[in-house]
């Protein structure tokens, strides 16, 4: 069995002291436990402290702002919040699909929303018992220098595998972070970095308060396919977020916008660009899910990080994207 | 004494009556536990010289018969298997829910090693097991798992115990080659290597799509693809 080391673990009752008690050497930020908790297990990390965030209850409240035209959905919201919450399925359908679509039932009842966001990247060399990481010498990640998925490579490219976040970036979120120097916002594009060691711009004291998704008045159909081995628990394996904005609220209209957002490939996740040819074109024209698939397909090279074959997930993602855009369509 | 309905009675006077648990706990208190050992051996003479043949095979062979219904996405490669009907003749069912759980376990097991699971191990980082969690190393959930219906035979041995044959192995063996059968069916192809994975089911539709472009073999027949 793995044990989690020993450690001390606070529970602030705010915001305020929760940011204050991190700001102590050796503590570590803990909402559900969902990830860290099996990454301490893993001895990937070795924090003294932990703070906790369930017992800071201003974190957990899911709001539509209708002044700034905003949903505002506190870190500490359930991903099953997330999923069945009235007010994100009308104004996020797709965060509803993406944030119903993670790990298991149980895992969801337990996981936030924050932490889904800053889920640490996910790698076959690494997120291993420290026994099976000692007989290949750990990695860059972990306890040693190399990187197995890029014989040579300097870089960490542990994938970022979560599946809110490609979702978020397709509607154009942002977060909001609360630290020792106050209160930022940041889009949510620019949280990531390429750098599977540290692959957020978060600061160490910092912490997310609120994911914030803007409301739009203009039509729109958002869809979110994610493809893996079993129907439940397993991470993405092709993960792929797609927006439309249209003319007139119905699929056939030309569409005013598109924004497709792929996980699961490195650290960071990949805004598909030179979408603007399907502009002008129908939803439903078949011809707008060719040229998508095709260019998710061109653009996106999975790597060997996650457990399975990356030349079948690359040819998986422009058979996904396509079958996502008609599972659109055919919503109607 | 008679045992009825959940009750212990006394035959001569059956107004003297306790509930059945209750007797029991009044015997076991002046006797100590109730209970009898007994065993079963398979036959000393009936194994053969052939490896593995000295396990103690029991005396009579079981047999099985599976059919799966399934589908195969030929864009993707992934196979869904939707039902399967398993008839074991087990000799006499000496109880027969637990011989239906050996059916539907056996035919759970030989689903996942045809479809799902696979010991690999990575010669590139010293022989190290590329599936060690139960994470990695993916075993069907109840989601992934097909409707499942036994169907016990009953075929009674003489030289088996109370007329028993097996209900172990043997109901899992022919789930395997079901699979196999149900995806040539569906699209043409043999896989003859575990599992029968997406990549795998993949590419030998797409070799097979290349043999019929080159005018080399026929097209299979086209109703094989379901909704997927
Ligand atoms: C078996 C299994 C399967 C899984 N499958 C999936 C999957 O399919 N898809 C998926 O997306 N995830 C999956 N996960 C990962 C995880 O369950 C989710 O990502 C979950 O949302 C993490 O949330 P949490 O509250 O449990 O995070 P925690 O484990 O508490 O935290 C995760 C990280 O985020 C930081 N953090 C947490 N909250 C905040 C905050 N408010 N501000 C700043 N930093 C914060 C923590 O310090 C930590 O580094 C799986 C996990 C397991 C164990
Ligand atoms: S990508 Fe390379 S360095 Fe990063 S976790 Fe995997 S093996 Fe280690």
């Amino acid at each position: 069995m793995l044990r989690l080391p020993r450690l001390d673990v606070l529970m602030p009752a705010t915001l305020d002291e929760a940011v204050l008690a991190l700001q102590s050497p050796g503590s570590r930020l803990i909402a559900g436990g969902t990830d860290l908790l099996p990454n301490l297990k893993h001895r990937l990390e070795s924090p003294t402290m932990l703070v906790s965030l369930a017992g800071v209850r201003e974190l957990s409240t899911i709001t539509v702002d209708d002044d700034a035209q905003e949903l505002v959905i506190g870190a500490g919201a359930t991903l099953t919040t997330v999923e069945q919450c009235p007010q994100v399925r009308a104004h996020a359908p797709s965060l509803c699909s993406a944030a119903g679509l993670v790990a298991s039932p149980l895992i969801r009842n337990q996981a936030t929303l924050g932490g889904n966001v800053n889920l640490d990247t996910r790698c076959r060399y690494v997120n291993q018992t420290d026994f099976w990481r000692s007989a290949i010498g750990g990695c860059i990640k972990s306890e040693g220098t190399v990187c197995h998925v890029v014989p040579g490579g300097k870089n960490c490219v542990a994938a970022m595998s979560s599946d809110c976040v490609p979702v978020l970036i397709s509607l154009g979120a942002s977060l909001q972070l609360v630290g020792p120097n106050g209160r930022r916002r940041v889009a949510m594009k620019d949280y990531y970095v390429a750098d599977g060691t540290r692959h957020t711009t978060r600061e160490d004291g910092e912490v997310t308060t609120a994911v914030i998704v803007p409301l739009v008045s203009t039509p729109r159909r958002a869809g979110y396919s994610k493809w893996t081995v079993r129907g439940s628990i397993d991470f993405p394996l092709t993960s792929v977020a797609l927006c439309f904005d249209l003319e007139r609220d119905e699929v056939a209209a030309p569409i005013a916008g598109a924004t497709v957002v792929v996980g699961v490939l490195g650290a960071k996740p990949r805004v598909v660009t030179r979408l603007d040819e399907v502009v002008g074109k129908s939803l439903s024209d078949p011809e707008t899910a060719a040229i998508v698939a095709e260019r998710v397909h061109r653009q996106c090279k999975p790597l060997a990080n996650v457990p399975y074959e990356a030349p079948y997930r690359r040819q998986m993602l422009r058979v996904h994207t396509r079958r996502a855009i008609e599972a659109l369509v055919a919503d109607g | 004494m008679a045992l009825i309905q959940r009750e212990a009675l006394d035959r001569e006077d059956p107004q003297r009556r306790v509930p059945i648990a209750e007797a029991f706990w009044w015997a076991e208190e002046d006797h100590g536990l109730l209970g009898e050992v007994g065993s079963y051996n398979t036959p000393k003479d009936r194994h053969g010289e052939y490896r593995g043949g000295t396990i103690g095979a029991s005396p009579a062979y079981s047999f099985t018969a599976h059919i799966a219904d399934l589908s195969v996405d030929v864009e993707t490669g992934v196979t869904t298997v939707h039902k399967v009907w398993v008839a074991h003749d087990c000799g006499q069912a000496l109880s027969r829910r637990i011989v239906e759980g050996q059916m539907e376990g056996s035919v759970y097991m030989g689903f996942a090693e045809a479809i799902m699971e696979e010991h690999v191990v990575d010669p590139e980082h010293n022989g190290e097991h590329t599936g060690p969690s139960l994470l990695d190393y993916r075993m069907p959930t109840f989601l992934d798992t097909p409707d499942i219906e036994a169907l016990i035979v009953e075929a009674p041995d003489a030289q088996g115990p109370y007329g028993a044959k097996e209900a172990g192995e043997g109901p899992l063996h022919p789930i395997i080659p079901a699979i196999a059968n149900g995806i040539y069916d569906a699209v043409g192809v043999r896989i003859d290597r575990l599992p029968f994975s997406p990549p795998r089911v993949l590419a030998a539709i797409q070799a097979r799509e290349a043999e019929v472009a080159a005018g080399h073999v026929q097209p299979h027949k086209t109703n094989a693809r379901r909704a997927g």
